[in-house]
C-alpha cells in the first residue's frame, strides 16, 4: 500500500489535503504522512511548501464562470469528473442557441442541442445513441455511438434531456418541439416544469394537441419570449381563446399561428399589439382589419 | 494678429505617460508600482485607495500591502492591468455567454502551470480583476475542449469520488500522533 502511495503525487497531495483539513499542524501531518508512506518517503520541506490546489478549491462563482466557458459537450464530460463539478454544472445557469425534440419516421427520437444532434434508436432490447456534431460546413460528422443494452431509447432520451435542462435558469434562443408521441411529450412537460426560469426567445411548438401546445408555451418565462410560431391542427376551430390570452401571447412581437387551428374574429383585438403575425381566422371584415 | 493660448496643450500620450503612481506589497514583501488607470481594474485595490484617500502627493508615501497575493501572481497582475488599463469598457452582456477572443498576449501571460492559474485566479478573485478572471476562466475552459471525464481528471488533479473517499478513509484509520 505504502509503496503505491509513494509513487502516486497525487494520492500523496490528498494525503495532505486531509491533514489540513483535519486542521493539523504540519509537524504532526508530516508524520502522519511517513507513517502511511514509509520514512525518508517525502521531504519535509516538500510537504510544508506544497500548495495543493486544484480546481477544486476554487470558489464556486469562479467554477460557475469555468463551466460558463464550456459547450454542451465539454460540460457533460466535466459534469463525469467529480460530485462537486456535477453539482456545479448542475446548478450554473446555461445558454443553449438550439434545442430541437423529434420523432423521425423509423420511430427514433432525435435531439439537437447546440450543434450536436443525438439519435435515440431502439434496436431489439437495447438503446442505441449516436451523436453527431454539425460542421461550419453544414456537414454532420459521427463524433460517438454506444449501446446501451436492456434499455428504452425514450427512457435514455428523457434521462438525457433531463440533465441538459437541469439548471434552474436556462436561455435558449430557439426552442423546436416537433410531433412526439402524446405520452413522450408529457413528460418532456414535466422536464420543462421542473426548470425555475426557462428563458425562450423563439419557440416552436409543432404538437398534435392544443392542451400540449399551451402547456409547453406557459412554461416559457413571459417577457423573454419574442417570436412564437404554434400547430396544432389546421382545420379546428379553437374551443376557446386561452391561447391569446397566454402572457406569453400578449408579450410577444411576433407570431404564426396560422396552423393553430380557426380563430373567431372577435379575438383580432389581442393580435394588436404584435408586430408581425399570422393566423387563420374564421372570418374577417374591413371593420376587424 | 495671432493670440497664444494661456494654457499649454499637452499631448494626450505625454498626459498617459506622467500618471499617478500606487505602491503595492505582495504577501512576500516584494514592492510594486501601478499606474492609477492599471490600479483601476481591481476592484478591491481601488476602493482601498479611495477609503484610504491616497491621492497623487501621498500614493508613493503609503504603499498599499495585500497579504493574500505573493510576489509572482503580483507581477502578473500588474503586467495584465498595465496592459489593459486604456481598454474601452466592457459592454453590458444581455447573454449569459461572454463571446471574446483571448488576445494572444494574455493567452502568453497565461500559458503558466496549473497549479499557479489556480493561485493567480484566487489572487484575482481577491483582487475582483473581472477581465482578468474572464480570461483565467476562458484558459482553463480551453484545457477541458474535447477531453474525456478520465483526461480532465488527469489534467487538473482530481481523483475520482471513490477515490477521494477510499483516501479518506484509509488516512482517518491511521491514527494521529495524539490518538
Amino acid at each position: 500500500m505504502s509503496e503505491i502511495l509513494s509513487t502516486n503525487p497525487l494520492a500523496i497531495r490528498h494525503l495532505i489535503l486531509y491533514e489540513v483539513l483535519l486542521k493539523r499542524t504540519v509537524e504532526e501531518g508530516y508524520q502522519n504522512l511517513c507513517e502511511a508512506l514509509g520514512d525518508n518517503q517525502y521531504d519535509y520541506v516538500d510537504y510544508h511548501a506544497d500548495p495543493y490546489l486544484t480546481p477544486t478549491d476554487l470558489p464556486s462563482d469562479v467554477l460557475c464562470k469555468i463551466v460558463g466557458e464550456l459547450d454542451i459537450k465539454d460540460r457533460m464530460s466535466t459534469r463525469k469528473v467529480c460530485h462537486l463539478f456535477q453539482s456545479v454544472v448542475d446548478c450554473e445557469r446555461v445558454e443553449y442557441n438550439r434545442l430541437a425534440i423529434r420523432e423521425k419516421s423509423d420511430g427514433c427520437i432525435e435531439i439537437e442541442v447546440n450543434d450536436y444532434i443525438i439519435h435515440y434508436q431502439q434496436i431489439g432490447n437495447d438503446c442505441t445513441i449516436q451523436a453527431k456534431k454539425e460542421e461550419e460546413s453544414h456537414e454532420r460528422l459521427q463524433i460517438c455511438q454506444k449501446v446501451i443494452d436492456n434499455s428504452s431509447h425514450v427512457d435514455m432520451f428523457l434521462n438525457d434531456l433531463a440533465i441538459w435542462l437541469k439548471p434552474s435558469i436556462i436561455h435558449i434562443d430557439c426552442v423546436c418541439i416537433c410531433p412526439i408521441p402524446e405520452a413522450i411529450s408529457l413528460q418532456v412537460l414535466d422536464i420543462l416544469r421542473n426548470i425555475l426560469r426557462l428563458r425562450v426567445r423563439s419557440g416552436r411548438i409543432l404538437l398534435n394537441n392544443a392542451d400540449l401546445v399551451l402547456s409547453t408555451l406557459s412554461c416559457f418565462e413571459p417577457g423573454t419570449l419574442d417570436s412564437v410560431w404554434i400547430t396544432h391542427h389546421k382545420d379546428k376551430r379553437l374551443k376557446d381563446n386561452r391561447t391569446v390570452e397566454t402572457e406569453q401571447f400578449k408579450q410577444a412581437t411576433s407570431v404564426d399561428c396560422r396552423l393553430f387551428g380557426i380563430i373567431d374574429p372577435i379575438h383580432i383585438h389581442r393580435f394588436h399589439h404584435l408586430e408581425y403575425f399570422e393566423a387563420t381566422f374564421s372570418t374577417i371584415s374591413a371593420e376587424d382589419i | 494678429m495671432s493670440v497664444e493660448p494661456e494654457v499649454p496643450i499637452v499631448q494626450v500620450e505625454e498626459v498617459r505617460e506622467n500618471p499617478v503612481l500606487y505602491k503595492i506589497i505582495s504577501s512576500d514583501n516584494h514592492v510594486f508600482t501601478i499606474s492609477e488607470h492599471a490600479v483601476k481594474l481591481s476592484k478591491t485595490l481601488w476602493d482601498l485607495i479611495t477609503n484610504l484617500g491616497l491621492t497623487a502627493e501621498n500614493a508613493l508615501d503609503n504603499p498599499i500591502p495585500v497579504e493574500n497575493v505573493n510576489g509572482k501572481n503580483m507581477e502578473t497582475i500588474v503586467q495584465f492591468c498595465e496592459r489593459h488599463k486604456y481598454d474601452e469598457e466592457e459592454p453590458e452582456y444581455t447573454n449569459y455567454i461572454r463571446e471574446f477572443v483571448l488576445p494572444e498576449w494574455d493567452r502568453q501571460l497565461l500559458s503558466i502551470d496549473n497549479e499557479e492559474l489556480f493561485q493567480l485566479i484566487l489572487a484575482t478573485n481577491y483582487l475582483d480583476i473581472q477581465k482578468l478572471m474572464d480570461y483565467c476562466c476562458r484558459v482553463i475552459g480551453d484545457m477541458a475542449k474535447d477531453k474525456t471525464p478520465e483526461e480532465l481528471r488527469i489534467i487538473y488533479g482530481i481523483p475520482t469520488d471513490a477515490e477521494d473517499d477510499a483516501l479518506e478513509r484509509s488516512a482517518s484509520d491511521s491514527p494521529g500522533p495524539s490518538g
